[in-house]
């Protein structure tokens, strides 16, 4: 079982959620959602204090909480009681409890997504395009007739690299590749992640 | 083939060069183009020094260019010594040029022609890892396998350029399929 722990701060910022109404309550943590998922807007929270009638220094602190919540329990992929044993640390009202839940449950697989994005990885392949030519002559041989492929590879940071390559590298490469390939079916592999598991 | 006149008119001029000296000259001519000698064996020769420089570089360059020529015609020795029989080289040199052609041709297409062509950088090696992603400071419980690929591409110069990138399952699928479709291409041309 793996909980979340607050520290005092934010269980005090957390409990700010108890003085409100549901309504209210509920509003914020939307703010919360949507400031996770990026859209982080300061005149927004300025707006929904003045609207409801908050001190914003609060507000504000509430959101924060609300966003590590979510975050942490997105990271860990919690389990519906995980969640709502964490939750009990601030002892919330059963409609606060329940909206809590709802949101994270809706929203989790996105978060999920983006806390992918930002982890560490190396530029990806987007794509791979390849023309067969036949070189025919240049301004110093002539009568050739060599096939030759042309390659174009894309990555994810937008990087575009031209390459040549003859028969013999392409088929060798395709080899090479479909070995790694088949690892991933293979009985080692099935083994270590079962391990891991 | 083309030649200028004055290539042509090297082979006439080589009647002006002692016979004797004909075989050094072919072995500097064909020594330089292999890039086994250069021109600094002039000075050690002392037959070829005393050739009149003038005379010396005319028929050097020509019949460097001749040779050159002949090979990026793809002219096999039969050919070329067809070829000399039409112009006003004398017939025993001729024939010597020919012998010493025919051993050496394919050698300096290798060397010279095909390393002054024009290319994109070109696939040498290929090397592949496979990881096992458990978890990262963002996010636990990530559970999937992960592929680099880092490829080794050569340029013109022979510098080796390294290409690195990742791909799931999914994208080296996509990745095998395309290249076997490339591989395929060929095949239905042959």
């Amino acid at each position: 079982m793996v909980i979340i722990y607050f520290n005092n701060e934010q269980k005090e910022d957390l409990q700010f959620l108890q003085e409100l109404s549901f309504e209210v309550g509920s509003k914020i943590v939307q703010v919360s959602i949507d400031f996770f998922k990026g859209n982080y807007n300061p005149k927004l929270l300025q707006n929904v204090s003045t609207k409801l009638n908050l001190p914003q220094l609060k507000v504000e602190r509430c959101v924060y909480a609300l966003s590590y919540l979510f975050t942490e329990s997105s990271k860990l992929s919690l389990s519906k009681s995980d969640f709502l044993e964490s939750v009990n640390a601030i002892s919330p009202t059963k409609e606060i409890e329940e909206c809590l839940l709802e949101s994270y449950q809706k929203n989790r697989e996105e978060m999920r997504r983006i806390l992918s994005e930002m982890s560490l990885k190396l530029p990806s392949i987007d794509s791979l395009q390849w023309r067969l030519d036949v070189q025919i002559s240049s301004r110093r041989t002539s009568n050739e007739a060599k096939p030759v492929y042309l390659l174009k590879l894309k990555t994810s940071d937008n990087r575009t690299v031209w390459f040549q390559a003859d028969y013999n590298e392409l088929e060798s490469m395709t080899n090479q590749l479909e070995i790694a390939l088949k690892e991933s079916k293979s009985q080692h592999y099935k083994r270590i992640k079962k391990y891991i598991k | 083939m083309e030649l200028s006149k004055t290539n042509l008119n090297s082979l006439s001029l080589l009647k002006k060069i002692p016979k004797s000296v004909h075989q050094e000259l072919l072995s500097l001519i064909f020594g330089v183009l292999l890039q086994q000698a250069d021109e600094t064996e002039i000075e050690k020769s002392q037959s070829l020094k005393q050739i009149d420089s003038t005379l010396l570089k005319e028929v050097f360059s020509g019949l460097i260019t001749i040779v050159i020529q002949a090979v990026k015609a793809n002219l096999n020795a039969k050919s070329l010594a067809q070829f000399l029989k039409d112009t006003s080289a004398p017939a025993e040199f001729a024939g010597l040029l020919v012998t010493a052609y025919g051993k050496t041709f394919q050698k300096i297409k290798e060397i010279h022609l095909e390393t002054t062509g024009f290319y994109l950088k070109k696939l040498i090696d290929i090397n592949w890892r496979m990881d096992y992603i458990i978890k990262s400071n963002k996010i636990e419980q990530i559970d999937k396998p992960v592929y680099f690929i880092d490829l080794n591409l050569q340029k013109k110069d022979g510098q080796i350029e390294k290409l690195k990138f990742s791909c799931d399952t999914n994208q080296l699928q996509d990745l095998v399929t395309t290249l076997k479709d490339a591989v395929l291409a060929k095949k239905s041309l042959k």
